[in-house]
């Protein structure tokens, strides 16, 4: 924590340097007809799509974007061109006289009716005949889910540095995989990646925000570095990131379920439509994680799961943390549920009596990977909460009340789920990653692995110093570019605790072998390669989370009482950071919960009600006690279990107070209003 | 317009459009790179530092309101006892941060453990309520400046 250690791109100053404001669309669909800049001063340019010597797109896993719209545009917003210039000022005037000519042409719409041109993916997952199931069962359930778009909202708002220094050109970025940053701009300026040497530059919680979209803006800037022989800097503000980044990519879950005599399940059919905007270079993965989340851990006899991404005119779309998995956990746990509460049965005992056991197959739990100690995790959630009585309690006066001002208005929620570690290994693009370690003849350590992440990097340094035996003092980080790192895949999905940790023990462990046999300095690599496995991700991390909710019956404001979570996360290398990484996605997972929203109206990202984007801070963090089961197995993710499994624990605690099924993310004040009026009105 | 200011100890006169933010100032004239362009609408606690004494987010402070005022920085406040409290009360909890929130973070804390006021968890909790950066666990904050308080103490009390 000294100051000056950490570097953000928004530091860097170079001399001479040169300020880059993008040329956007002013509409939605259509065709771009002519750019007419104003008169330029001396020392003032403008590129477009012409001026790009090489490919006008980078390409992030099968899908490609335009660095700018040569013709067709595809949503409101889109980079045409970029204009550069010496002073900022001037080149933001100078963008505000840009003419842009354009033809209108009506914009896709997202919705249960689309043209086959629209699908860019699709996963059909079929087991047994459920249609057939729901000819014979009488008890069948239905609900749909509607989650929006929501704002990654990271520290730092999104821009690229670019300079030319000693015959290379040198990006300075905060990118969650900059390898990728290489490529693209490899392509765009039809250079060879030697010439190119990317700077990832500190990324703080990145949110999963800053995977492919800085590649886009090196690539943008990079072309008028080249081109204008100045250092080039893009540097968005935070209103500008909140309307042209990428959001989350919002989704509409139906199911249907028919549940046999004894409660099982005995058949589903899941239809999942996810709004993929314009373009969506993560849809791949997304699809895949949420079509085989849509089951979740539970048994199920027969299943349909039939996922579609949709092409829309609306602005990139991207993966909040959990890819899509928090979108299928909350529809698939507030439907169970609500099936549930229907049937009057105790949502533990259906819980245990469903879940998908060792030896059993379903999409997400393979036939040798079922064992995953739910009957310890719920046990942690019920002793820590004293779940039991108060689910009972709260059942017997919600069901005795007279109205919504009669008596405390309480819940509690329980919902089971897991994050899914690392990519799931169909997608040739997510990259191989390594480490290498040396040890020197004084016994100092350095470590080369492609993480810039502070709370990384202590895991990895007390896995080394307790492999190697030494002093973590004497280990330290080196290779901070793309020129001295070892090649690394994106820094997401838990990749770097579920692949590095283990590269780290294997080289530690091959050195401790070594070190007393040859002479030191000893370098040792390990790398790690995806392959297509039966397993649908490298792991899968199981939790089981209760929220207890108190809602105020004069302003429908939902106090949180508790939060409890337990997680079966294999080997913890350090506890301490374990607790911080789930508890720090609290307020996150809340925050999407309760108060992000983002209205669209014709292709245009607006807040809900201002400019400002409503955003809970983490001082807002209530009560939560986090359990780890106590397992020697390898390391798991845990970052992304708050923000997948506590929507669904939340909306089901409201289901209990207001008796209605809680169907959409976020759920506000207004909502919560509008279904007590109602009761009101019923009775 | 000419506006004089102490700046880290030194008095300074910039010539400036009075509506021009002071964390513009700080950054684009004095190079003072700690206080972070964030949310520019003080929400964020990037931009924080001290105005005469007090936490404020210098994204929302128009430089006319800072004559002959006192303005530090995290970079002069780091060179204090006041932040070795701060900085060992946050490491002694394992407080990692991202290095973005810094300013809002360490100097919100010196403000809580500058106060004579004994606070509740929930009060230091509500301190950081002008902190968006979601790098740290809210309990490690609170941990960490409660272990500021006593070292403050501890060393105040050695002298």
């Amino acid at each position: 924590m000294n100051e000056g250690d950490i570097r953000f791109f928004s530091d860097l100053e170079f001399p001479d340097q040169y300020h880059g404001v993008l040329i956007r669309s002013s509409i939605q669909r259509g065709h771009l007809v002519d750019i007419k800049p104003p008169k330029l001063p001396d020392g003032y340019h403008l590129y477009t799509a012409t001026d790009i010597p090489g490919e006008n797109r980078i390409t992030a896993m099968g899908t490609s974007i335009p660095i700018f719209a040569p013709y067709e545009i595809q949503y409101y917003g889109e980079p045409l061109g970029i204009l550069v210039g010496p002073d900022l000022d001037t080149v933001l005037e100078l963008v505000s006289e840009v003419l842009i000519e354009t033809e209108t042409l009506e914009p896709y719409e997202f919705g249960e009716i689309f043209a086959s041109s629209q699908v860019v993916g699709k996963r059909i997952l079929i087991s047994g005949d459920p249609d057939a199931s729901f000819a014979d069962v009488a008890s069948v359930y239905e609900s749909t889910s509607e989650i929006g778009p929501q704002d990654h909202y990271y520290a730092e708002p999104l821009g690229v540095n670019v300079s030319i220094a000693n015959g290379k050109l040198e990006v300075y970025t905060a990118t969650q995989w900059p390898f990728h940053v290489r490529t693209a701009v490899s392509a765009v300026l039809d250079l060879d990646p030697s010439d190119i040497v990317v700077f990832p530059m500190a990324i703080g919680e990145a949110m999963d925000g800053k995977i492919w979209f800085p590649s886009l803006l090196a690539a943008q800037a990079s072309l008028a570095a080249v081109l204008c022989k100045k250092p080039v800097k893009i540097a968005f503000s935070r209103q500008e990131d909140f309307l042209f980044s990428v959001k989350s990519a919002p989704s509409q879950i139906r199911y249907r379920t028919s549940i046999a005599s004894d409660g099982s399940i005995d058949a589903m059919i899941v239809r999942i439509l996810i709004n993929a905007g314009a373009y969506c270079p993560l849809i791949d993965e997304i699809v895949d994680r949420i079509t085989t989340a849509a089951t979740g851990l539970y048994m199920i006899r027969s299943y349909r799961v039939e996922t579609y991404a949709l092409r829309t005119n609306l602005p990139p779309m991207g993966a909040l943390s959990g890819w899509g998995e928090g979108h299928a956990i909350f529809a698939l746990e507030t439907h169970i549920a609500s099936i549930i509460s229907q049937r009057g049965l105790s949502p533990l005992e259906w819980k245990l009596m469903n879940m998908a056991v060792l030896g059993q197959k379903t999409p997400i739990v393979t036939a040798s990977s079922g064992n995953y100690r739910y009957d310890e995790l719920f046990s942690a959630i019920c002793t820590s909460s004293d779940y039991l009585r108060k689910y009972t309690a709260y059942e017997y006066l919600n069901h005795k009340r007279k109205g919504y001002r009669d008596g405390p208005l309480r819940g509690i929620g329980l919902a089971c789920g897991f994050q899914g570690n690392g990519f799931s290994g169909k997608h040739p693009g997510t990259s191989t990653y390594s480490v290498e370690i040396t040890m020197e003849t004084g016994g100092q350590v350095h470590i080369r692995c492609g993480s810039n992440s502070e709370s990384m990097r202590q895991i990895i340094r007390a896995i080394a110093a307790n492999s190697l035996g030494i002093e973590e003092s004497l280990i330290r980080f080196t290779g901070t570019d793309t020129e001295s790192m070892p090649q690394s895949g994106p820094d997401t999905l838990s990749s770097k605790t579920t692949i590095l940790a283990p590269l780290i023990e294997k080289c530690c462990a091959t050195i401790q072998r070594q070190r007393f046999r040859d002479p030191l300095p000893i370098t040792v690599k390990k790398t790690w390669k995806p392959s297509l496995k039966e397993a649908s991700f490298m792991s899968l991390t199981p939790a089981a989370c209760a929220v207890e909710i108190e809602l105020d019956p004069a302003t429908y404001e939902a106090c949180i009482r508790g939060i409890w979570l337990s997680c079966d996360a294999g080997l913890l290398y350090n506890k301490h950071v374990a607790l911080t990484a789930v508890k720090k996605a609290i307020p996150v997972a809340l925050s999407k919960m309760t108060a992000e929203q983002i209205t669209i109206r014709d292709g245009k990202i607006a807040p809900k009600q201002s400019v400002q984007y409503e955003v809970l801070t983490p001082s807002m963090q209530p009560e939560c006690e986090v359990t780890f089961l106590e397992s020697g197995e390898q390391a798991r993710g845990i970052g992304s279990l708050a923000i997948n499994l506590i929507p669904a624990a939340y909306a089901i605690a409201l289901a209990q107070i207001t008796g209605r099924q809680i169907t959409g993310i976020p759920v506000d004040a207004e909502t919560l209003y509008s279904f007590f009026e109602s009761e009101a009105t019923e009775k | 317009m000419i506006i004089p200011f102490e700046l880290n100890g030194n008095m300074v006169y910039i010539d400036s459009n009075p509506g021009e933010r002071l964390v513009h100032i700080l950054r684009r004239r004095f190079n003072l790179l700690a206080s972070k362009e964030g949310c520019l609408s003080g929400r964020c606690g990037s931009c924080m530092i001290l105005l005469d004494g007090n936490p404020i987010p210098s994204c929302i402070v128009p430089v006319f309101q800072i004559r002959n005022a006192s303005i530090v920085t995290l970079e002069h406040f780091s060179k204090s006892d006041d932040y070795g409290d701060i900085k060992e009360g946050f490491e002694n909890a394992g407080v990692s941060m991202c290095g973005f929130c810094d300013a809002g973070k360490i100097l919100v804390a010196n403000a809580i453990v500058s106060s004579d006021v004994r606070m509740s968890k929930e009060e230091i909790k509500a301190m950081f309520s002008g902190n968006m950066c979601r790098c740290t666990s809210i309990d490690d904050l609170v941990a960490g400046v409660k272990n500021a308080i006593a070292i403050r103490r501890k060393r105040k009390n050695d002298k």
